[in-house]
C-alpha cells in the first residue's frame, strides 16, 4: 500500500492509498479522521503522485443543517452517494474503515471474497473463515503481533485463475474485551482511542505491523484452512475438517461466490485441495501461537 | 408401486469435486452448491455410467449411513428424490 496526503486550501484533507490492488481517495475535515487516519496508515510507504486511476472516491463528512451542533453526525460518501444513515461524528474513523469494507465486499469482484482472516508467516498461509463474533478478528490481530503478516481480519480476496491470496493488510477493528485483551498482552501494538457506542459496541483500531505494511502487495497460496472459534475457558483443541465441510463453510462465508459462478467454483475447490482443513477450539493465545508456530515448522520439515 | 427411471441431466450438473470423504457438485442454472453424501455421489456416478455399479458397494456406501439392507430400496429412493429437487436428476 502506498499513502499520500494533500491538505486543501478550505480545510478538506485528501489521502490516497494505493491498497495492493485497488486506490482510494479519502477526503474529510472531520477531525478525529485526520488525527487517526495518518496514525493508522503511517507505516506504509508514502506514494509521489495521485494515483492515475481512483476505485473507490470517499468523503467523510459532517452532515449539514443543525446536526452540524446538535448532537454532530458524519456522513460516508462513495463517488458522491451515501449508502448508509450518517453515524454519530465521533464514529467517523470506523466509519470510513466499515465503508471501505462495503466499498470491497460490493463492487470489487475482480477476486472472490471469503469473511475471513488472513495471515501468512514462511510461506505457510492461514485462511480463518468463520462468522462475525467468532473472534477472528481478535485471533487476526494477536497472530500479527506474534510475527504473522496480516492479508486482512475481515475481507479475505482470493484471485480467481491461480486461487493466490492477495492481501490488503488494513488496521484491524477490534471491539469490546479484545481491545484491552490484546493491549494487556501486547502493550507494544498502536491502537487509536476507543469509539464507543458503536453498533458492535466499543470499538478501536490496531495500526499494521510494519511487516504488514511493507509486503502489503505481495499475495501468497493459502496452505491451511481453520475455522476458528473462541470458547471462553477451553483449551485447544483441533480437529480434522472433512473437505467437503470444509468447502460447503468456505463458500458460505463468501461474499460474492454467486457472483462468480463457476469460476468461483473452481476456485474453491483448488482452495480446498491445496489446504489442510481443521477446526480450531481455542481461549489462550500462548496454545494458539504454539499451534501456528508449529505449522510453520511442520512446513520446514515437509 | 411403479417403477420409476432416473437420468443425470449432464447440463445441470456442470462441475463437481469428489474428496476421498464426500463430494460437492455446482448447479449453473441456480447457481447453487451442494454436498453430496456418499450414498448421493455413488448414484450420481451410476447415473454417469461410471463404475464400480454392483449391488455391493451400493450396500457399502448405504452402510455408510447407517442404513439396514431391508431399508435400502426407500433410502436410495429418498436420495433420487432428494437429488431431483436439486435439479441434479430427473425422473423419466
Amino acid at each position: 500500500m502506498r499513502r499520500l496526503y494533500h491538505p486543501d486550501a478550505d480545510g478538506d484533507s485528501t489521502w490516497y492509498f494505493e491498497l495492493g490492488t485497488f486506490t482510494v481517495e479519502l477526503t474529510s475535515r472531520v477531525d478525529t479522521v485526520k488525527k487517526w487516519i495518518p496514525f493508522l496508515y503511517q507505516p506504509f510507504r508514502e506514494t509521489v503522485a495521485r494515483p492515475a486511476f481512483i476505485d473507490f472516491r470517499i468523503r467523510v463528512e459532517r452532515s449539514a443543517s443543525l446536526r452540524r451542533w446538535v448532537r454532530p453526525q458524519v456522513n460516508f460518501y462513495l463517488d458522491g452517494f451515501a449508502p448508509f444513515k450518517p453515524l454519530p461524528a465521533r464514529q467517523a474513523v470506523p466509519l470510513f474503515e466499515w465503508g471501505l469494507n462495503w466499498c470491497i465486499a460490493n463492487q470489487y469482484h475482480r477476486y472472490l471474497h471469503f469473511h475471513a482472516a488472513g495471515v501468512e508467516k514462511n510461506g505457510v498461509m492461514v485462511i480463518l473463515p468463520a462468522p462475525p463474533g467468532s473472534g477472528k478478528s481478535t485471533l487476526a490481530a494477536a497472530l500479527m503481533q506474534h510475527g504473522w503478516r496480516l492479508f486482512s481480519d475481515e475481507i479475505l480476496m482470493v484471485e480467481p485463475s491461480t486461487a493466490r491470496a492477495i492481501p490488503i493488510g488494513r488496521p484491524v477493528n477490534l471491539k469490546n474485551e479484545s481491545i484491552d485483551l490484546l493491549h494487556q498482552i501486547f502493550p507494544q501494538a498502536q491502537l487509536t482511542e476507543k469509539f464507543y457506542d458503536t453498533s458492535k459496541g466499543v470499538v478501536a483500531l490496531m495500526k499494521p505491523t510494519a511487516e504488514t505494511a511493507s509486503r502489503a502487495s505481495v499475495g501468497a497460496m493459502p496452505t491451511h484452512i481453520i475455522t476458528p472459534r473462541y470458547l471462553p475457558g477451553s483449551t485447544l483443541s483441533v480437529s480434522a475438517c472433512r473437505k467437503p465441510a470444509a468447502f460447503m463453510a468456505l463458500i458460505g462465508n463468501s461474499f460474492n461466490y454467486h457472483i462468480h459462478g463457476k469460476a468461483g467454483f473452481d476456485t474453491a475447490c483448488r482452495l480446498v485441495d491445496r489446504c489442510d482443513c481443521f477446526t480450531l477450539e481455542y481461549s489462550r493465545f500462548e496454545e494458539v501461537f504454539e499451534f501456528f508456530d508449529g505449522l510453520c515448522e511442520g512446513s520446514r520439515g515437509g | 408401486m411403479g417403477e420409476v427411471r432416473w437420468c443425470l441431466d449432464f447440463s445441470y450438473v456442470e462441475a463437481s469435486r469428489r474428496w476421498q470423504d464426500g463430494a460437492v457438485v455446482f448447479h449453473p442454472l441456480s447457481g447453487d452448491t451442494f454436498e453430496l453424501n456418499g450414498l448421493a455421489d455413488y448414484l450420481l456416478c451410476c447415473l454417469d455410467g461410471q463404475p464400480p455399479q454392483t449391488t455391493e458397494s451400493l450396500i457399502v456406501q448405504a452402510a455408510a449411513l447407517y442404513v439396514e439392507i431391508e431399508e435400502l430400496p426407500r433410502i436410495v429412493g429418498d436420495t433420487l428424490h432428494s437429488l431431483q429437487e436439486c435439479q441434479l436428476v430427473r425422473a423419466l
